[in-house]
């Protein structure tokens, strides 16, 4: 059933007893062309792809608990492309024309509110960052300018750009086109697009071992039985290296805890996203109400999903210096997610030397904008058994010849 | 008035205290010992706001932390708060507390506008419309977003302050009701150290609530007020109250909050105080003793005004002395339903009791309770609050019920069995387990070193919960935890949720009007799991973190899948247990002690001069000094030219200093450092790359041989710690088989560098036992001497391309060699430097500054850099291996070159791109550093250029955001003294290599 005003109107009237599935739950077939494992934004909107576009008839996703509830649900839900190196960019800028007509695309609203997003910048050597990271995005076709503090004062009313405080603000980058959506919306829209494509959505299953002969992928113990599939996709994030380790293949991941908080729901007062690595926080109001905060990364490696608390107290420390006012403003939940960090900061989506077996992980901290598309190129990447030409540098060759791209970036050393 | 006079012996109101309020623009009076809520019922205020999606009118539906919908906005500015429970506010004199959407200007008033529409706005609706245009969706969402939220948010400066207090002890117990004290004083006596913490002003817990219960020969109000007048005699119980608990995390690391000032009228507020205080408690053991709270029972329009948890009612009566109503009717499907009416019947003329269980329990009841078995309440009857209840008798085949009466009531009490508050236990990933016996979900209580006891674990009557307070302390004091709950049945409870809808709405989640049907509909469309039908819903994602829906909400959705509650299982509970400030969260951790503030010991000079500062790392450094007004332009061009002509001075105190000691410490900076350190001869420096994994430059210094086995490296200014630990982590989990010790000496030593051609002579003006020829004191060396009557070591070192000496000396004696180095050098018109000029400077020699001209993407040949990388030492060094990758050895990389606009006095802005022609805008890479020249009398720049290096020469387009295109040329990076005759005072001098 298409969703639109009218379908709304009719099934209210029916008082919503005949809506469908959003997505079924079919039984898990012996045998699929491709199985992607994992079942959050990536791994759906995988699956959708490689349906939609490479006309790919006999998907699974398995998903070991719910779809969407891994980092999906657990992210701050910023999305940008301003990324500083051509090749991230590039990939970046993608998934946010991806972004634009989304739920159109899907015919689910994910609530993509393209309401600009600030880096930044409290010192000079972060502002020459930005300088070179705005020139770096225009002449590469992404919308970014360099905005001083006074104009920030002006757009957000709330921020404190006093002289007086230990980071005083100096500017930031702006991407208007940037901004947030609705991330279990993400999730839930391409299990509904790719199951209407014939896509089979399997919730608590979990993948145990990997069957492999002759270095080529041939199946999968699960949960819920052996699958035969000569291609497989793994998007699991924070939990990659553990897929990996079943095909004795090697990734140069670690695993953190990030977290993140919301406050309680309060009126709209802040309409767009304020970012800064300096201070080490990031902000945003979703349209609930909640201000939503995004931490760091603790330091230690861990599959837990639960963080440090000092690193909670750092961030709210580090919103006050933002927005002083919100000091009244009460925290209502914290989390933690797994996130797979990679020694560049830059995700890796590759083939492996297991034939058929694939890898789209590495997302670390910012995987969420990518959502579209990251599963669009590993989409590609799949049913052409060679890299979308976007995912080309991010193959896992890097880490042996050396071309990373290094989005740390300029780390603001200085003498 | 509904308050009962005289006031109930269990009361904690004082009716000899009047206090007035103020309450939506209107005066009200309460006592003390009230809170919002109570006070307010005693006035007959039922409604407390409207609804969020159906603009319904709302009440207090529960006793405490759970309420769902008595949200206020307390005070203004500076002190106001948004969305305290009514429940849990403290009535003080004067207080002003407003419901936001009570207000006359809120947007609430045009909700009711869309009543035609709540057909089609079942939960999840918005996801499948608005999409088309894209554009509209920033209008529909600005229309969305001003219909969310409840009060406003803070806007003002937080005119109050926070802190945080660390503690440790062996038991910490969680909650002073009953259990909580009964077990806290048994541990008492054996001399552990105890930390009792408790949410309300008054320990205690429910036994307010149920005063008449019987302990023994007395009753348990006053058993319990006789163990709180023990607890005050020992010495080794702190107990903490108004001190919430929120956040349990591993290790026994649990985080509280206290609320110190919300309680006192604003003129009593004390502003040496903190508003709240964060404890944060390391504990031996965790005993948990939170209680229990109550659930509802769902029934169409539950959620009228006047219609309560039977535990809200209670609270209202026995512990404040309100009446909330004359007409009573209590639904119960347990036990407790009984012993509320009891209650009432004391106090009001009409009791009904609605029980939907068939048999009577152990309860004796009162004879003015009328007691009606097998029955449900279908629905509730009334406009702004409740006025009647229609029941049915339930059929037990069909599960229907038959319609059998009416029933007036302005008070409906549903007490629908009690939830263990299993929140903390579940913070650490212990998952709460369906309990049949309970009909409740019961802690894991799996972690180690963990416990619970009283209603948490499953027992509710006094006798029982003071034994088991006893038996969970004994097991603490001998170290034998077993983890157990009650195995009886709570209560009798019936396993009974919610009665078969009419039509009507039955509310399950009152904050998000979250109803019986939108879960329906979510498990319709295949949002199955708890947590699909939490986010799809809303359910349970209140401020109120779903304690009175969340089991209601799995009960819903087991029986709509024909499930068990154990198949459904809960959501994951998580911090905060209650919502607690950002303030409080960041503590004293914020403004000038959001990070420390570094200065050098010259400081206070520097500000004496006039200089303006620069955020380095944590330091603050001077970054130029405005002498008659000058900008930073005039400035540096000053600074610059009158140290190249005579004398210039620096405070260098800010670099990185860690001293290396031991006998491999040779050995040790060869592996750190890509050059040899193998020959370096004491009284020598030596110029140091270090490099991360990939081969990448990540921080560079200068080095000196103090002696053979004690060296003291110097890092840049923002890469000290990172560097620091870098070193530690290598020698600590790589290579324990070296004998290295560092420390951190970087405020130990301040550093005066002299720069110029006449720092030599200034040199022998104020050091008399150093021989500063340059056959006795080589570029690159050290001497030990004393400067200005300090002790110092003087190294020959240059960051300018100038002679230039480094003056270290103890911190405390810094000024002063400073100051006195200013005076002495009025001879040959000294000049103070900035950072600005510093980078100036170092750039017209061709110097790097690591984390500028390099961003972790630039090798050391990237850098020309090649002749600070030893090719030949025995053991590699850090990054050498990578080196020879195929990508890091490609000979066509970005690297370092010097540009040159055709415009002389363009100067290049930094950041920006560099192309090969104004059509091509495919970016070859990017300005690092640029600069006017006062020397050159030119502009000058560094950046990163692919294939650089053999381009030399070459034209290039420095391209910027703004359009600006500037014709250039790639030089070599060093521009000023190529051959170091400067450097050297004007002779050659081997350069060391």
């Amino acid at each position: 059933m298409k969703y639109s005003i009218f379908s709304l109107l009719k099934q209210g009237l029916k008082d919503n007893k005949e809506w469908p599935e959003a997505w079924s739950s079919p039984i898990i077939k012996s045998r699929y062309d491709v199985v992607i494992i994992g079942g959050g934004g990536h791994g759906l909107a995988t699956a959708y792809y490689l349906a939609k576009e490479h006309g790919v008839k006999n998907i699974a996703v398995l998903e070991k608990g719910y779809i969407g509830g891994g980092n999906t649900a657990r992210n701050t839900t910023i999305v940008r492309s301003n990324y500083l190196w051509d090749e991230s960019a590039m990939l970046y800028q993608h998934s946010l024309d991806l972004w634009n007509g989304l739920s159109q695309d899907l015919n689910y609203n994910v609530m993509f509110s393209a309401r600009g997003v600030y880096n930044l910048g409290h010192t000079l050597q972060e502002m020459r960052d930005i300088e070179r990271r705005v020139n770096a995005n225009v002449i590469n076709g992404i919308t970014a300018e360099v905005v001083l503090a006074d104009e920030i004062k002006k757009r957000i009313p709330l921020i404190n750009i006093s002289k007086n405080v230990r980071y005083p603000i100096m500017g930031a980058s702006y991407q208007s086109t940037g901004g947030v959506a609705r991330h279990d919306a993400v999730a839930w829209g391409f299990a509904r697009a790719a199951a209407a494509l014939g896509v089979d959505i399997v919730e608590q299953c979990e993948v145990t071992a990997m069957d492999i002969d002759n270095s080529k992928i041939v199946g999968l113990n699960t949960t819920k039985g052996y699958v035969a599939t000569n291609q497989v996709g793994c998007v699991a994030a924070g939990h990659s290296s553990v897929l990996a380790e079943m095909a004795n293949v090697r990734l140069p991941i670690e695993s953190h805890p990030l977290q993140a908080f919301v406050s309680e729901p309060m009126k709209a007062v802040l309409d767009t996203v304020v970012m800064s690595n300096a201070v080490h926080g990031y902000i945003s109001q979703s349209d609930k109400g909640d201000l939503v905060i995004g931490a760091g990364i603790d330091s230690y490696n861990s599959y837990s999903q639960r963080g440090s608390p000092h690193v909670i107290e750092h961030t709210a420390a580090a919103i006050l210096e933002l927005f002083p006012a919100f000091s009244r403003a009460r925290m209502n939940r914290q989390w933690g997610g797994i996130v797979d960090t990679t020694p560049d900061a830059c995700p890796i989506i590759s083939k492996t030397n297991v034939e058929g077996l694939y890898f789209n992980c590495g997302w670390g901290t910012g995987g969420f904008k990518a959502t579209p598309g990251s599963g669009h190129v590993f989409a590609s990447t799949l049913a052409n058994d060679s890299p979308h030409p976007l995912a080309v540098p991010f193959a896992i060759e890097r880490f042996y010849n050396g071309h990373l791209i290094d989005e740390h970036g300029a780390a603001g050393v200085a003498h | 008035m509904r308050r009962i006079n005289p006031v109930l012996p269990s009361a904690i109101i004082n009716n000899a205290i009047e206090i007035d309020f103020i309450f939506e623009g209107q005066q009200f009076k309460g006592f003390d010992g009230d809170t919002l809520a109570s006070a307010l019922s005693a006035n007959d205020v039922k409604v407390f706001g409207y609804s969020y999606k159906y603009s319904r009118p709302r009440g207090i539906i529960a006793p405490y932390a759970e309420e769902p919908n008595a949200l206020v906005s307390l005070e203004q500015g500076g002190l106001y708060t948004p969305n305290a429970k009514a429940t849990q506010v403290e009535l003080y004199q004067d207080l002003i507390a407003s419901a936001p959407t009570l207000n006359p200007n809120s947007i609430e008033k045009i909700k009711p506008l869309f009543k035609a529409f709540h057909r089609f706005m079942a939960a999840g609706f918005y996801y499948k419309t608005f999409m088309r245009p894209q554009k509209l969706w920033m209008l529909y969402e600005k229309v969305l977003r001003s219909f969310a939220g409840i009060s406003k948010a803070p806007v003002d400066f937080d005119s109050e302050h926070y802190d945080h207090m660390h503690h440790n002890c062996d038991v910490l117990v969680i909650g002073g009701g009953l259990a909580g004290l009964t077990a806290a004083i048994e541990i008492a006596k054996t001399e552990k150290s105890v930390i009792l913490l408790d949410e309300r002003p008054s320990l205690g817990g429910t036994t307010y609530d149920y005063p008449d219960e019987a302990v023994g020969s007395t009753n348990q109000l006053e058993y319990m007020n006789n163990i709180i007048s023990q607890l005050d005699t020992y010495p080794n119980v702190e107990i903490l109250s108004r001190t919430t608990a929120f956040a349990f995390h591993d290790e026994n690391n649990v985080i509280a909050n206290e609320m110190r000032q919300d309680h006192k009228p604003l003129s009593e507020r004390n502003a040496n105080l903190s508003r709240q205080r964060l404890h944060k408690i390391k504990a031996g053991h965790v005993l948990l003793a939170t209680g229990a709270s109550e659930r509802p029972i769902a029934f169409d329009n539950n959620d009228l005004p006047g219609i309560m948890l039977s535990t809200a009612g209670l609270s209202l009566l026995n512990r404040f002395s309100v009446l909330a109503g004359e007409q009573v009717v209590i639904f119960t499907n347990n036990d407790s339903g009984h012993t509320a009416a009891n209650y009432f019947a004391k106090y009001s003329q009409k009791v009904t009791l609605i029980d939907t269980r068939s048999n009577s329990p152990d309860v004796a009841l009162n004879g003015n309770v009328r007691l009606i078995n097998s029955s449900v309440i279908i629905k509730a009857n009334g406009k702004n609050s409740v006025s009647s209840v229609t029941i049915g008798e339930r059929d037990q085949k069909s599960n229907k019920n038959v319609l059998t009466e009416t029933i007036d009531a302005d008070l409906v009490l549903v007490a629908g069995g009690f939830n263990p508050v299993v929140h903390l236990d579940c913070h650490t990933g212990s998952n709460p387990i369906w309990d049949d016996n309970l009909v409740a979900f019961a802690p894991n209580l799996s972690k180690q070193k963990r416990s619970g006891t009283g209603a948490l674990t499953g027992y509710i009557y006094a006798t029982d919960v003071i034994n088991n307070a006893k038996e969970q302390a004994n097991n603490i004091i001998n170290n034998s935890i077993t983890a157990t709950t009650a195995q009886k049945n709570f209560l009798n409870t019936d396993k009974f949720f919610n009665v078969e809808s009419f039509g009507g709405k039955q509310f399950i989640d009152m904050q998000n009007d979250v109803t019986t049907s939108d879960i329906q509909l979510a498990i319709r469309e295949n949002y199955k799991s708890i947590e699909h039908i939490k986010r799809y819903t809303a359910l349970g994602f209140g401020t109120d973190q779903g304690k009175t829906s969340n089991v209601l909400g799995v009960a819903i959705a087991a029986q709509s899948q024909n499930l068990k509650m154990s198949e459904v299982g809960t959501t994951t509970f998580r911090p905060a247990y209650t919502p607690v400030t950002f303030g409080a969260l960041a503590g004293q951790h914020i403004n000038d002690l959001f990070d420390p503030e570094r200065y050098t010991p010259m400081q206070p000079s520097h500000i004496n001069n006039g200089a303006i500062f620069e955020t380095v790392g944590q330091w603050m450094r001077p970054w130029y000094f405005p002498n008659n007004g000058d900008g930073l332009d005039g400035a540096v061009f000053n600074e610059c030219l009158k140290t190249r002509e005579s004398l210039g001075v620096i405070d260098a105190s800010t670099l990185g200093k860690i001293e290396i000691h031991g006998p491999d410490s040779r050995e040790f900076l060869n592996r750190v450092y890509t050059n040899s350190w193998t020959k370096l001869a004491v009284g020598s420096c030596r110029y140091g790359l270090m490099l991360d994994e990939n081969g990448m430059i990540m921080d560079d210094g200068v080095t000196a041989c103090l002696s053979d086995d004690h060296f003291i490296m110097t890092t840049t200014t923002g890469g000290a710690a990172k560097v620091y630990q870098w070193l530690e982590n290598w020698l600590q989990t790589e290579w324990p088989e070296l004998e290295v010790y560092l420390s951190s000496v970087t405020d130990h030593f301040s550093t005066t560098a002299v720069v110029g051609p006449n720092s030599r002579e200034l040199m022998l003006s104020i050091c008399s036992d150093i021989d500063f020829s340059k056959e006795a004191f080589p570029f690159m060396t050290w001497r030990a001497g004393t400067v200005c009557g300090v002790s110092a070591r003087v190294m020959r070192i240059s960051f300018s391309g100038e002679l230039a000496y480094e003056i270290n000396v103890q911190s405390n004696y810094g000024r002063f060699v400073w100051d006195s180095v200013l005076e002495k050098g009025n001879k040959w018109s000294i000049v103070q430097y900035g950072t600005e000029s510093m980078h100036v400077l170092r750039a017209e020699k061709g110097y790097i500054i690591a984390g500028q001209d390099t961003d972790g993407s630039v090798s050391p040949i990237d850098a020309d850099l090649s002749w600070v990388v030893s090719k030949s030492k025995q053991f590699s060094f850090l990054g050498e291996r990578s080196l020879s990758r195929s990508d890091t050895s490609r000979v066509d990389r970005k690297q370092l070159v010097g540009i040159l606009t055709e415009d002389p006095s363009e100067v290049l802005s930094e950041g920006a791109q560099i192309l090969n022609s104004n059509t091509n805008s495919n970016m070859l890479g990017h300005v690092t550093s640029s600069y006017f020249s006062p020397t050159l009398n030119r502009s000058i720049a560094m950046g990163l250029v692919r294939d650089g290096l053999r381009r030399k020469g070459e034209k290039i387009i420095v391209a910027t955001a703004k359009g600006k295109r500037s014709p250039s040329t790639i030089e070599s990076y060093v521009f000023f003294d190529p051959d170091g005759l400067k450097m050297n005072g004007n002779e050659s001098e081997n350069v060391d290599g």
